[in-house]
């Protein structure tokens, strides 16, 4: 029952992925998480095509904005025990069921609720229909037979590129790093004149690194919004994947796709995991992923306009040497937990779309010094479960007020400690060579060492 | 998801293992698991990530049950004896071993897990004839090597010097082989350490530690070399102290004796800051912060050492009065080190204890 259930939830995950109204109803509810009936519309979607996990997901999210729900706790009931929604057809969903294999064990007891015939989102549900169509329509599809000639590209690029709005002027505060990455990387890019003038060449990456959470993805993507390039997001997964050789997925065929899409920026996140330095066994297929990473980045093969790759890393130290070479990540970027105004902002941010009452976002940034952004993000959501929560015991609604993030702080500990104590002896035994030492004038500035 | 995805599952849970992301591995293959429980190759890496995150129970469980589905395979039977000695369960690692070695009698792992094993088992001579056996198998590999000198001079233990001789010839192997390596520096620290070498000791404990800096072990034992050079100091402030007295008495200072034995003071002083800093190359500031973090009592009793051994320099050179005066000044010095060290030494055997 397992392994069936696993096996659709898998074929079928691969058809929600090219379901253009799963996509843009999916981009719809992360624009407006509130809205509980454009949810369970996305989840009874997501059950048709057999993604009973994700449904349940949804479901369990509008539960928890309305517990009283009907709808949802019929479409959850239905969710957990794997029963298809009869009202989408769906011919992927259905033949990935494998033959013989029951929706229900044999034996086990039926599902609690009925199932019920789904209603449609009403029209005061907030969304846009008619602007959702138009996106959808946006999604022509790949012919399905290319003419000679062509047939090396693949119909669908195997890299999802994005398109970021994200720009610097949205990561608050954070001047020194925002300062530095436009002396170092952005006005060199912009200003191809000056380039000249001073012989400087536009080889080499930027490496982002820094504690856990504290925006170095963020800040990638801001660089991208800046150069106005694409935005490629390189995981550890894929990155796994690159040495495993199990798929299309490989590094030649980002660099492929990479400059299909110029300017783009590839952002290669957590690198240490490309190569190691120090381990008692060298893993082979990881040595020539270095390798060929390194001649992609050297451009021998290819040219590499319009790419810029930066790298990020918790680990630095941790990072292949052969990749902190000159005209590869020769330049690093210290990204620190955020300054206060950085706090303030990250406030602002994860508060903007809640219900909220008397908040003073300063304050807050006040007394979260050593926070990550990450854990402002997990406070703001304790704070709002907690007023939730209030609600549902009084049955009285009420919205997230000061008292609601104090008391969620007093619980929540910076997240970044761990770090700096492995940071800590990094900086004072294997400095040498000065490569943190703006970590250090950090961890000395805020008594760390 | 069918067994060819379980088979790439299980390699990228590996690869991951292979960079020490124990959680992310197990996070990977955890599926495979939960729908085939019996999985030889998820078993065995789930095993791995737990055991080397301190799950030694549940990583039992996993390889138990891995084990009975798979008789043949010797690595659930080796990762059960490294669970074993994890829970102190000496004699279960001891037999799960020599199961493993008699399914995979050419493979070194299974001969060095057999050799841990009877070293948590005590029985140094079967543990050195295992590791033997492991650097016989395969003598390009350093772990192997490290197995032996871990054998022969296992933790706690008080090994004769032919065996530290070769126990040192035996990392000296493994550190050709795996030039830089943490632990291999650190044994040779270790074996410096049993041989009372406090500075040669100093100096391959420093490079264990600029080699892997997050390794702790390393550096609790710099903590432990400080903490033994505190107590020779103290031994050499209280020897000169002792003998001082008779220049001091209450109608004299016999000034040119005083001098002579400060000379001594002075010149084992710089004789033991000049040895150590070569043996720190530069980290000496870092390193004795460790050690205040570490052992503040050890520490302590260092500072009270410091105010009472200056004090005693300074006897040469203050009017008589004073130098009258500073005699028992730093034998009190000397009497609070001592104290710090009593309580200390009590410290370190209810911390041990825990
Ligand atoms: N200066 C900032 N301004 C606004 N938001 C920020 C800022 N810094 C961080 N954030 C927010 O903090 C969260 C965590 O950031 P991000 O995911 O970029 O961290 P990261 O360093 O990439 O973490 P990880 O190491 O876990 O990958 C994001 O939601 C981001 O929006
Ligand atoms: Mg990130």
């Amino acid at each position: 029952m397992l392994i069936g259930a696993f096996a659709a939830g898998r074929a079928a995950y691969d058809h929600v992925m090219t379901n253009p109204l799963i996509a843009s109803l999916t981009r719809a509810v992360e624009a407006a998480p509130e809205d509980v009936a454009l949810r369970l519309h996305l989840a009874e979607l997501l059950l048709a095509e057999g993604d009973g996990d994700a449904a349940v997901g949804h479901c369990a999210m509008a539960l928890q904005r309305d517990p009283g729900n009907a709808q949802a706790r019929a479409l959850m009931g239905r969710a957990l025990h794997g029963i298809p929604d009869a009202v989408v057809p769906s011919s992927e969903a259905v033949a990935a069921t494998p033959e013989g294999e029951s929706p229900a064990e044999p034996g086990a007891t039926p599902p609690a609720q009925p199932p019920v015939q789904p209603t449609a989102p009403d029209a005061g549900s907030g969304f846009d229909w008619a602007a959702a169509e138009s996106e959808v329509e946006g999604f022509a599809p790949e012919p399905m037979f290319v003419e000679g000639g062509k047939e090396e590209q693949p119909a669908v690029d195997a890299w999802d590129v994005e398109r970021t709005t994200v720009r610097l002027a949205d990561v608050g505060g954070m001047t020194e790093v925002k300062d530095r990455i436009i002396t170092s990387f952005l006005a060199p890019m912009q200003n191809p004149e000056l380039r000249k003038l001073y012989g400087k060449s536009l080889r080499g990456g930027i490496l982002l690194y820094g504690p856990p959470g504290c925006g170095k993805t963020f800040i990638g993507r801001a660089i991208a919004g800046e150069l106005g390039a694409h935005f490629i997001d390189v995981g550890l997964s894929d990155i796994l994947d690159m040495y495993i050789g199990q798929s299309e997925r490989n590094l030649h065929e980002l660099f492929e796709v990479a400059r299909r899409n110029a300017p783009v920026v590839i952002f290669l996140d957590e690198v240490d995991a490309l190569g190691q330095k120090r381990s008692l066994t060298r893993h082979s297929a990881m040595r020539s992923t270095v390798n060929q990473l390194l001649s992609e980045l050297d451009g021998v093969s290819a040219n590499n306009e319009g790419i810029y790759v930066i790298g990020a890393t918790n680990q630095p130290w941790d990072v292949d040497p052969a990749l902190r070479r000159p005209g590869r990540f020769d330049r690093t970027l210290l990204v620190l937990p955020p300054d206060q105004p950085a706090r303030e902002a990250i406030f602002r941010y994860h508060l903007r779309d809640r219900p909220i009452e008397g908040i003073d976002p300063a304050a807050l940034a006040k007394v979260t010094d050593g926070y990550s952004g990450a854990d402002i993000e997990h406070v703001c959501e304790g704070a709002a479960e907690r007023a939730m929560m209030d609600g549902i015991r009084t049955g009285k609604v009420r919205m997230i007020g000061m008292a609601d993030l104090y008391a969620v702080l007093r619980e929540v500990r910076p997240s970044t400690g761990p770090w700096f104590d492995s940071a800590r002896n990094v900086v004072q035994f294997a400095n040498a060579d000065g490569t943190y030492d703006d970590l250090r004038a950090y961890m000395k500035r805020t008594k760390k060492l | 998801m069918g067994p060819g995805d379980f088979h790439a599952i299980v390699a990228k849970a590996d690869a991951l293992n292979e960079l020490g992301r124990w959680d992310d591995a197990l996070r990977v293959v955890t599926p495979v698991l939960t729908a085939e429980p019996e999985h030889l190759g998820a078993g065995v890496t789930a095993g791995v990530c737990l055991l080397n995150t301190g799950r030694a129970m549940e990583a039992r469980e996993v390889l138990q049950r891995v084990a009975l589905a798979h008789p043949r395979a010797s690595d659930p039977l080796r990762l059960l004896s490294y669970a074993a000695v994890q829970l102190r369960e000496s004699g279960t690692a001891v037999e799960c071993a020599r199961q493993a070695v008699e399914l995979s009698p050419w493979s070194v792992d299974t001969h060095i897990q057999l050799s841990v094993a009877l070293t948590s088992a005590r029985d140094r001579p079967a543990a050195v004839a295992a590791a033997r056996r492991a650097v016989e198998i395969a003598p390009a590999s350093a772990a192997a090597h490290l197995a032996l000198a871990d054998a022969l001079f296992p933790e706690g233990a008080k090994p004769s010097e032919a065996e530290l001789a070769e126990a040192e010839h035996h990392v000296r192997e493994a550190l050709v082989l795996a030039p830089g390596n943490a632990i291999a520096h650190n044994e040779l620290g270790r074996i410096a350490m049993a041989r009372g070498q406090h500075f040669a000791a100093a100096s391959a404990l420093t490079s264990a530690v600029v080699s892997d800096p997050r390794q702790q072990v390393a550096l609790a034992n710099i903590s432990m070399v400080f903490g033994q050079l505190v107590f020779r100091a103290h031994y050499v402030v209280f020897v000169l102290w002792l003998v001082s007295r008779f220049t001091v008495t209450s109608t004299t200072v016999e000034r040119s004796a005083l001098w002579v034995l400060e000379a001594v003071g002075l010149a084992v002083l710089a004789w033991t800051v000049l040895r150590l800093r070569t043996a720190a190359r530069g980290r000496t500031r870092g390193l004795l912060r460790d050690f205040a973090r570490r052992d503040p009592l050890g520490a302590a009793w260092g500072g009270s050492l410091a105010v009472g051994g200056s004090a005693f320099l300074l006897m040469g050179i203050t009017p008589d009065p004073v130098t009258r005066a500073l005699v028992p000044f730093v034998g009190a010095c000397l009497v609070v080190g001592m104290v710090l060290s009593w309580i200390r030494v009590r410290w370190f055997a209810k911390r041990r204890q825990r």
